[in-house]
């Protein structure tokens, strides 16, 4: 290491373990600093590479501040100051433990400069985020928690197989912009393991089908740290490595649709939710996939935007799950007597995300269409607008709807528990609200952030034509919406997605683990019985002999000799464990310093 | 609550946010056809020049949308709510069934009982509270 160099993600890391010896009445000082702490240190980083660490062959590179890296570092740092305060009354340690891990990953992940960096706090994120999904402490979370790992972990065995693969034929670990060039143009099966595993974690489908799973069943706090760092992470990684990589273009519009499709048959908010960030992850790895500057600016602003709306929106319905004990559209309805502001909070949220004007995906989204139909990919904008229909159909208008307005009555218990949430969820929700509106009024504060500020810099996303465009889709969309509702009232069921494969291959691997599989076992148990038994009986018994006769005749003279020397030695005890240990530790200490005061001397 | 009061007073008038918000789309429609507000001249295609194109495909977009999702549901996507409890192995019934014993204090909607494990989480200064 050069230089010291504070890896922000450290102080994370000791802020959560510290925060066990923190006394009660401080905690939520404490909690609050950490975060306040980290995002003062990722403001004050200097551009560069640093926290370089020579390590057996490889050089690791800890903190690749940069363009690209300091704006993911910036918004998951401002995140995590959101998230942890509006957790801030939940007095379990180990959920704001496991939440800091996790981001302390996901930061880790955006500084590395190199493959072995990257894939050590890849998997740190995997295994501290799980426990999000545990603390809830219900039968389907433990499930759900465990298929959220052994999904994660398959996916970063595939990055890992990839890593080795490509740095086997390209003798570096580095993971930087050369890279990105040769995946995108001469893509060989390494790199495509690594794509697996990078939109494993975007979520793009078939591999998706987790995030629904694991998101509707986490904490309700959880979630809300949950839905703005693992997808986004993958979506830097591929900003950096996989920028322009074609068939990235597909998979994006294809999840933006997929998304909404399954958000209009869920019946949860909270998994409704989850699938539109499927949905909107869907736009940034189109823009990945584009791959032009403006994309590229497209992607991570869309992806810093979507971390303070979807943070919003989470927070929003984890209140009022939190508040009811409820997330199920079915179970819910007319709250807005109850939960005012959430209600105007979730909208303001649900706003932002459909790109309504003012608000902050309006300017955030319209880049990554825009590059679309610069690139003449006429497709890519249009189905891209046909998905922004649909957010706001669902997001917008469906989530608010259904949870504080709606014909549906909860049941009493539902009713007398609701209330508004404690301040500090307020306040959380306050602070992103105002973000997603800031970002929206004001574009320099985010386009100057950029990777590409000077391109960001001629972007208008406030032209008539624009503003006309999208009021004309959102106002539209929302007649549709009043004039379908009938259609839309929420169903008491679930939908199959592809962890069915799992869920049920899971299952049928049990049984054949159970039914044929044990059958053969226990015939060749019996086959073992008859054939190997009787032989190995005859044979043990010989040895046996041998062993009495002669094995043990050597041993009892080993130990009558060591007997001897134990009764000379006993002279030299002085009884005490403990200072035997300690006179032993003095005397290596003494040889340790003189040995190095020798082999100083002998330099000079 | 003054905010409750306001959505109150919006829901007794009903009829006439319904006319606002008509007019509204019927203004949005108007102001899009006239040159002099709204210049086309960016417009990618042409079809986006036609008077209300915009509003034609997000409402297009939205009956679509609907239609083709609750369509694909009912296909058989959409499924009861414990279909995959219900088919569940005998093993795993017995480990979810000693799982929920261990965490009867925090599954159900109590107000957790003291020094119990996993009861922390949740508090609210109301009470307890379990999501």
């Amino acid at each position: 290491m050069n230089s010291f160099w504070l890896h922000p993600s450290l102080i994370l890391i000791f802020g959560s373990l510290l925060l066990l010896l923190v006394p009660a009445r401080l905690k939520k000082a404490y909690l609050f600093l950490i975060p306040v702490l980290l995002f003062a240190r990722i403001l004050t980083m200097a551009r560069g590479e640093f926290g370089t660490v020579h390590f057996l062959d490889w050089t690791l590179v800890f903190g690749r501040v940069d363009a690209l890296s300091s704006v993911f570092g910036y918004i998951m740092s401002l995140m995590c100051i959101i998230g942890t305060l509006y957790g801030l009354h939940v007095k379990d340690d180990a959920q704001h433990i496991a939440a800091w891990f996790y981001v302390a990953g996901s930061i880790g992940c955006i500084y590395a400069g190199d493959f072995l960096t990257l894939f050590l706090f890849w998997e740190i994120m995997a295994f501290s985020s799980v426990f999000l999904i545990w603390f809830r402490r219900r039968k389907e979370s433990l499930s759900a928690g465990y298929r959220y790992l052994l999904v994660h972990i398959a996916g970063g065995l595939a990055l890992l197989g990839g890593m080795v693969w490509h740095c086997q034929t390209q003798g570096s670990w580095a993971f930087d912009d050369s890279f990105c060039k040769l995946a995108v143009h001469h893509a060989t099966p390494a790199t495509y393991l690594i794509m697996i595993g990078f939109i494993l974690n975007a979520a793009v489908p078939p591999l998706h089908a987790w995030l629904p799973d694991a998101y509707g069943e986490a904490t309700f706090n959880g979630s809300v740290f949950m839905c703005a760092f693992t997808t986004k992470t993958a979506v830097y990684a591929l900003c950096r490595g996989f920028a322009g990589l074609e068939i990235l273009v597909v998979l994006g519009v294809i999840m933006a649709l997929y998304g909404v499709v399954y958000a209009v048959l869920e019946n949860d908010c909270r998994r409704l939710l989850a699938y539109h960030i499927i949905s909107q992850v869907g736009y940034m790895v189109a823009g990945v996939g584009l791959g032009t500057q403006m994309a590229i600016n497209g992607a991570c602003a869309h992806a810093f935007a979507h971390i303070l709306y979807k943070g919003l929106l989470f927070m929003g319905c984890g209140a009022v799950l939190h508040m009811t004990g409820q997330s199920k559209f079915t179970e819910l309805g007319g709250l807005w007597k109850k939960m005012p502001w959430t209600f105007v909070f979730t909208l303001i949220g649900g706003l932002s995300i459909s790109a309504f004007p003012l608000f902050s995906g309006f300017v955030s989204k319209s880049m990554i269409v825009q590059a679309g139909f610069e690139e003449h990919k006429l497709w890519v904008g249009f189905l891209l607008m046909l998905a922004s229909a649909g957010t706001f159909l669902h997001t917008g208008l469906k989530v608010p709807y259904f949870i504080w307005f709606g014909k549906n009555k909860p049941k009493q218990e539902t009713w007398d528990r609701a209330a508004e949430p404690p301040w500090n969820m307020n306040v959380a929700m306050i602070i992103a609200s105002a973000l997603c509106i800031f970002i929206g009024c004001y574009t320099p504060y985010l386009y100057k952030m950029l990777p590409y500020p000077e391109v960001a810099g001629e972007y208008h996303p406030y032209t008539a034509y624009h503003v006309f465009e999208t009021l004309q889709i959102l106002l539209f969309t929302g007649l549709g919406f009043f004039l379908l509702l009938k259609k839309l009232v929420p169903e008491p069921t679930i939908s199959l997605d592809m962890d069915w494969f799992y869920r049920k291959g899971g299952r049928a691997f049990l049984w054949l683990a159970r039914k044929p599989i044990q059958a053969a076992d226990t015939f060749v148990g019996e086959l073992y019985r008859v054939a190997g038994l009787v032989p190995l009986m005859v044979s043990a018994r010989v040895a046996g002999l041998f062993d009495n006769e002669v094995i043990d005749g050597i041993v009892d003279g080993f130990a009558e000799s060591i007997r001897g020397i134990g009764r000379r030695l006993r002279f030299a005890q002085r009884g005490q464990m403990q200072q035997s240990l300690a006179f032993a530790f003095a005397v290596a200490a003494i040889l340790i310093i003189a040995f190095l005061l020798y082999t100083n001397a002998l330099a000079r | 609550m003054k905010l409750t009061k306001f959505i109150e007073f919006l829901r007794n008038r009903l009829k006439t946010v319904i006319w606002i918000s008509c007019a509204i789309l019927v203004m949005v429609v108007v102001l899009d056809a006239i040159p002099a507000v709204v210049d086309k001249e960016h417009a990618h295609t042409a079809a986006e020049h036609w008077v209300g194109f915009w509003s034609v495909f997000g409402f297009t977009a939205c009956v679509v949308i609907i239609l083709v999702s609750k369509w694909f549901g009912h296909l058989g996507i959409m499924t009861r709510e414990d279909y995959y409890e219900a088919a569940s192995s005998d093993v795993t019934a017995d480990r979810s069934a000693a799982f929920r014993r261990q965490n009867v204090a925090s599954d159900n909607a109590l107000p957790p009982k003291g020094g119990a494990p996993g009861s922390k989480h949740g508090h609210t200064p109301k009470g307890g509270h379990h999501e």
